[in-house]
């Protein structure tokens, strides 16, 4: 068994494809572990955050046909991932004017059918990406979320729901209420104790998690949908990778730190130098 | 019509003391999974038939005889057989100017060529759907806005070669070139910054008494 193995949370694993610079200073960290590992859970966030975007740009250039207002409206407008979809218009879709370029319509059509087109094979290439080459192994046998389990999938000129409800029986075949229920009764008290000494507007997701975990124990006929397991996102991946992974790789210190200090695991903080002096 | 040359000239007579005629060595047995799909001559492994499933994957990669051009795209098919015979002829010159594994600045003209051809042929009305069109943007994924080298060419090469001999174009080759640019030690997702090291470092300095 290897000494030192990472468990990567979402946003290393989304920064390790929305840029160069970043992915190149992951790769640095990562190269002191001996194996590197993801959680059902993390590419359940994976597929909400970063191909998620990716298929709302390629429904509105599908819709809109065009470029430059589509990238201006996504890229301007106060979504949250507002910022990520800038990345996804510079990094992935990666489609360039030639230099006798003069914006007409029909140009900036052309571009939009470009970027589209290049969407369709980005979006199912991120997912491959994720479960067959950024990790040694993405760990899902004791939650095994249902929708992670889903690549996306181009339908006939769109693609299909990314992220469709939950319902047990019909699409959802997860553990995640029992997992909850065995993994979580026993971490409860220190979240709580944490919750009630550390500072109170760092820890909005410790709380939020905690609502959920006492929700599950209280209930036993609930039923969770992904937004649900989405809202404790951070800890289900710590607790579902803790037998495993003996350090958590996180950009997000302020909610990953509690985590590793209840989850007993050493927590490793990606940061990038280079960012800091633009 | 007499069928066989024995009904006009009836067998040959074989004389008694005739040696017996030396057996011919068999040849080796080919085990080829392809026959029946694409109706080569080809012998199968003995009790060995081939799968559904492998028949299917064969017609869906544009190998079988369901999957040759279609008659009425015989000149969509000429025009794009023409436009990468023109890019593989460019390439070929282009392998002239490569310079300390780096295409050098001389050979912009053909780069520029070639971008052209690649925007033409991502015009051409031949293939399935918009399959020629996602071929050409997989290409200029890594050619567009990048410093050409020898991997570059190489990948192009590979790339206009594999499309020359494929009899039809589909969402497959699509696929393989975009296999083909991993095959070729390139990133697909390698983000506008694409080399971030540091060239050439300039010192600002104060003169005085200028």
């Amino acid at each position: 068994m290897p000494t030192r193995v990472a468990l990567l949370d979402n946003t290393v694993q989304v920064d390790r494809r929305k840029s160069k610079t970043r992915s190149c200073r992951i790769e640095e960290l990562l190269s002191q572990f001996e194996w590197k590992v993801s959680t059902s859970i993390c590419l359940l966030e994976f597929k909400a955050t970063l191909i998620q975007e990716c298929i709302t740009i390629h429904d509105s250039l599908r819709s809109v046909g065009m470029y430059t207002p589509v990238h201006d409206r996504l890229t301007e407008s106060m979504h949250r991932q507002a910022k990520l979809r800038g990345h996804i218009f510079q990094n992935l879709i990666n489609v360039f004017a030639p230099s006798s370029f003069d914006v007409t319509e029909e140009r900036d059509r052309r571009l939009a059918e470009k970027a589209r087109l290049r969407l369709e094979m980005v979006i199912p290439a991120l997912y491959t990406w994720f479960t067959k080459k950024s990790v040694d192994a993405v760990l899902r046998d004791e939650i095994g979320c249902s929708r992670a389990l889903e690549p996306p999938q181009k339908k006939r000129v769109a693609f299909g729901v990314n992220l469709p409800k939950c319902e047990k029986g019909k699409n959802k075949f997860c553990r995640v209420e029992e997992f909850i229920r065995a993994k979580a009764a026993t971490l409860l008290e220190r979240l709580e104790a944490i919750l009630r000494e550390g500072p109170q507007e760092r820890l909005t997701q410790l709380r939020r998690t905690c609502e959920l975990f006492r929700s599950v124990l209280q209930e036993p006929g609930i039923d969770l949908s992904h937004n649900d397991c989405r809202r404790a996102g951070d800890f289900l991946i710590a607790l579902e990778g803790r037998e495993i992974a003996t350090h958590a790789l996180s950009t997000n210190a302020s909610d990953w730190e509690p985590i590793c200090q209840i989850l007993q695991r050493e927590f490793v903080r990606v940061d990038y130098p280079a960012e800091r002096d633009i | 019509m007499p069928e066989h040359i024995e009904d006009v000239l009836g067998a040959p007579d074989t004389p008694r003391d005739y040696p017996a005629p030396r057996p011919v060595p068999r040849e080796p047995e080919i085990y080829l999974p392809s026959a029946s799909a694409s109706g080569e001559h080809v012998r199968t492994m003995p009790g060995w038939e081939p799968t559904e499933t492998g028949a299917r994957e064969r017609q869906k990669r544009g190998w079988g005889p369901k999957y040759q051009p279609p008659i009425e795209q015989a000149e969509e098919r000429r025009r794009y057989r023409r436009i990468c015979d023109d890019l593989d002829a460019e390439v070929r010159q282009l392998e002239q100017f490569v310079v300390g594994g780096v295409v050098s600045d001389e050979a912009v003209g053909l780069v520029a060529e070639i971008q052209n051809l690649l925007e033409t042929l991502y015009d051409c009305p031949f293939g399935e759907g918009e399959s020629l069109k996602s071929v050409v943007v997989a290409i200029q994924s890594q050619l567009n806005n990048a410093a050409w080298s020898e991997q570059h060419l190489a990948f192009l090469r590979g790339a206009i070669q594999h499309l020359r001999v494929r009899p039809i174009v589909n969402d497959c080759t699509a696929q393989e070139i975009h296999d083909m640019i991993e095959e070729h030690g390139l990133d697909p997702f390698r983000g506008t910054v694409s080399d971030s090291d540091c060239v050439v470092t300039y010192k600002l300095q104060r003169v005085e008494d200028a």
